[in-house]
């Protein structure tokens, strides 16, 4: 172990507390950690700091990394980027590293199973039948038997595929680096295909679910398109990001009944307006950014926070540095 | 030529599809041919020459059971397995032979949905909801079902069914039964260990889920209740797919609002439909479903396959599957 750092937590606004508990378990029996109080001055909270640890990379500011002239390390709690300043900060000499999508790779495939028996049984349209007195119907479908695209063979998708299995589903999947089989076969897959196969596998799908990183080539991989390949009776399921799917062509496929619905935890725009097309089709099921939000996801991350912040102090480099990133 | 000899009947015209149209599908597959039972017509003329009744919904009354045995009825088939509306006394006294559907037909989405009312209590499905439409970022925290131990009473195909799944999401398993379960079927399902229901306590000490697999009798009835719930873990979640009088609902109720019972995920209730008062409704940690847990399209399509088959057994002088008797009284 190197030596004791300063360490900041910048805690979300309202989040719950467990985010803290886990980062202050994790890193202050060896290091001194302070959390952020944004009631205070800025600047001495700052001034003597060597790493930073911010919660979903979502509360650091411009400011914070002026008034941090020796910090080393900026860890961002969590795993998606986009958001993130990264212009600014690859000015300094401050490492950027991020959680890895495997943190958060059981929440996001048990959430995933979630929204496809939300919409597959179609409890929306229940519940209000039941309202109206009509109960059983519609009668929902099972998840056994179908078939499921994965979107991506990482870590999200290779736990959703060994769960989809238990259910008796068939699996298949599209990913841009080749899976050997036996891998392919401990994590329950079918078949996996090269990304340029999508088109083909897209009519096959009954569910589609996303598993992927937001990059140019990945922005609205399914368009307007590639959802008119799809089966009317198929659905699309996203824990991933919003900007991979063409939101306004998803809801019109489904208002016009091309295909059966949908499952997200993402939106284009978040939080939702609670007057918006994606809140208001029936058929669609929105939750609002909860399937990472897991007490193991915190658990997890604030573990992979310690590994990093000890790693700096012992003047190595961390892992998953995000700062390397082409942009 | 000779008059179909299979009549289909049933409850309400409302109430008919899809479960006709899927009987049609298996009937033809398997070569029977059916009418259906028009209420304008006269009753007695309709049984005429029947040899199998296929009841949509449990719809016979002591008129109608007469009415088929005294056509000579060979077999009295339900299209599902609650005999709640049905006139059961008359119809085993009659003479003809009454069967409904197997709990196989059923075990399949009894096991989804036992998985979904998990999810949806670790995943604050409520609450989340709530939020959405009130344009609330939502701060709470969700569990995951992964490391967590699941106990199953019951394994019997919907207990089964559900251990598939639970090992898939990396949970923990423990039985409970009320008959000897074989080390090769645990070790198939991937359940640590079985126990017989006299030590229950034993299995809900441990465990983070309970859910319940097991049929209603004397022995089963309130076996959920206050002395078993206070054997459960702090934080424990209750699944009831099953039959709701399995669990003493007061006593439920009551280790809700202490906190002791974390959540629950309930389809059935000692008394349905639930009432709108019952303190079960609006509680954040409760997710609640009316009894639709088989209510899929394959349930559908699996008992019409089974009643074709029934159907045929009889027409071919062979034994049917499944019978009612004067124990399910």
């Amino acid at each position: 172990m190197g030596k004791r750092l300063n360490v900041i937590y910048l805690p979300g606004r309202g989040a719950d507390p467990i985010w803290q508990d886990e980062v202050v378990k994790a890193i202050s029996p060896n290091h001194n950690l302070r959390i952020y109080d944004e009631t205070l001055p800025l600047g001495p909270q700052f001034a003597d700091v060597d790493a930073v640890v911010d919660l979903g990379g979502s509360y650091g500011t411009r400011e914070m990394l002026d008034a941090a002239p020796n910090v080393r390390l900026w860890q961002i709690m969590g795993t998606g980027i986009e958001h993130f300043d990264m212009q600014y900060w690859a000015t300094r000499p401050v490492l950027v590293a991020n959680c890895p999508g495997p943190m958060s790779a059981i929440a996001l495939a048990e959430h995933a199973i979630f929204l496809m028996m939300l919409v597959l049984r179609d409890y929306p349209t229940q519940e209000r039948n039941l309202a109206a007195g009509i109960l059983g119907n519609p009668l929902g479908s099972e998840l056994e038997g179908q078939t499921l695209l994965l979107l991506g063979f990482g870590a999200s998708a290779r736990e959703l595929s060994r769960r989809a299995k238990g259910f008796g589903m068939r699996v298949i999947a599209t990913e841009i680096v080749d899976v050997d089989d036996a891998t392919r076969e401990e994590w329950g897959a079918d078949a996996i295909y090269p990304p340029d196969r999508l088109d083909d596998l897209i009519p096959q799908a009954d569910v589609i679910s996303f598993h992927l990183h937001v990059t140019p080539e990945t922005r609205h991989t399914m368009d307007a398109r590639r959802i008119g390949l799809m089966k009317p009776s198929a659905i699309l399921v996203n824990v991933a990001r919003g900007a991979l799917v063409d939101e306004e062509a998803m809801i019109d496929a489904v208002r016009e009944g091309r295909i059966a619905g949908a499952g997200t935890d993402v939106a284009t725009h978040e939080p939702p307006d609670p007057t918006s097309r994606l809140l208001t089709t029936p058929g669609i099921v929105v939750t609002p950014h909860t399937a990472g939000v897991t007490s193991g996801t915190a658990r997890r991350r604030a573990a992979g926070c310690a590994v990093n912040v000890n790693l700096v102090s012992e003047g190595k480099e961390p892992l998953h540095r995000v700062d390397l990133l082409p942009r | 030529m000779s008059r179909p000899p299979v009549l289909v009947v049933h409850v309400a015209k409302s109430a008919l599809e899809p479960t006709y149209s899927s009987l049609l599908a298996a009937f033809e597959a398997s070569g029977i041919t059916s009418d259906l039972f028009d209420p304008a017509q006269p009753l007695d003329e309709q049984f005429e020459g029947r040899t199998v009744v296929v009841d949509i919904g449990g719809w016979g009354r002591s008129e109608h059971i007469a009415a088929g045995k005294n056509a000579g009825v060979t077999l009295w088939q339900v299209v599902g397995y609650g005999l709640d509306f049905f006139a059961l006394r008359d119809a085993l006294d009659s003479g003809m032979t009454i069967a409904r559907a197997p709990g196989t037909t059923t075990a399949i989405p009894l096991a989804e949905h036992a998985m979904y009312l998990m999810l949806a209590v670790v995943k604050n499905s409520n609450d989340a909801r709530t939020s959405i439409l009130a344009e609330r970022v939502f701060n709470g925290i969700c569990r995951e079902l992964a490391g967590s131990t699941l106990a199953i009473l019951g394994l019997g195909a919907s207990g089964r069914e559900l251990a598939k799944r639970a090992r898939g999401f990396d949970m923990r398993i423990l039985g409970v039964d009320v008959v000897e379960v074989r080390q090769s079927t645990l070790d198939d399902l991937g359940v640590e260990s079985c126990v017989m229901i006299d030590q229950l306590n034993s299995v809900l000490a441990e465990a983070d889920f309970v859910s319940l697999h097991l049929p209603l009798n004397a022995q089963t009835q309130h076996i959920i209740n206050a002395e078993s719930l206070g054997a459960m873990k702090p934080g424990v979640v209750l699944i009831n797919v099953a039959r709701g009088a399995l669990v003493d609902e007061p006593a439920l109720i009551a280790a809700l609002q202490s906190g002791h019972v974390a959540g629950a995920g309930l389809d059935v209730f000692e008394s349905e439909p639930l009432s709108a008062t019952s303190p079960l409704v609006g509680m954040p940690q409760v997710v609640l479903t009316p009894h639709w847990a088989g209510a899929t399209m394959g349930t559908v399509d699996r008992r019409s396959r089974f009643v074709a088959s029934n159907a045929r057994a009889v027409l071919e002088g062979r034994s049917p599957e499944f019978l009612v008797t004067r124990a399910d009284l």
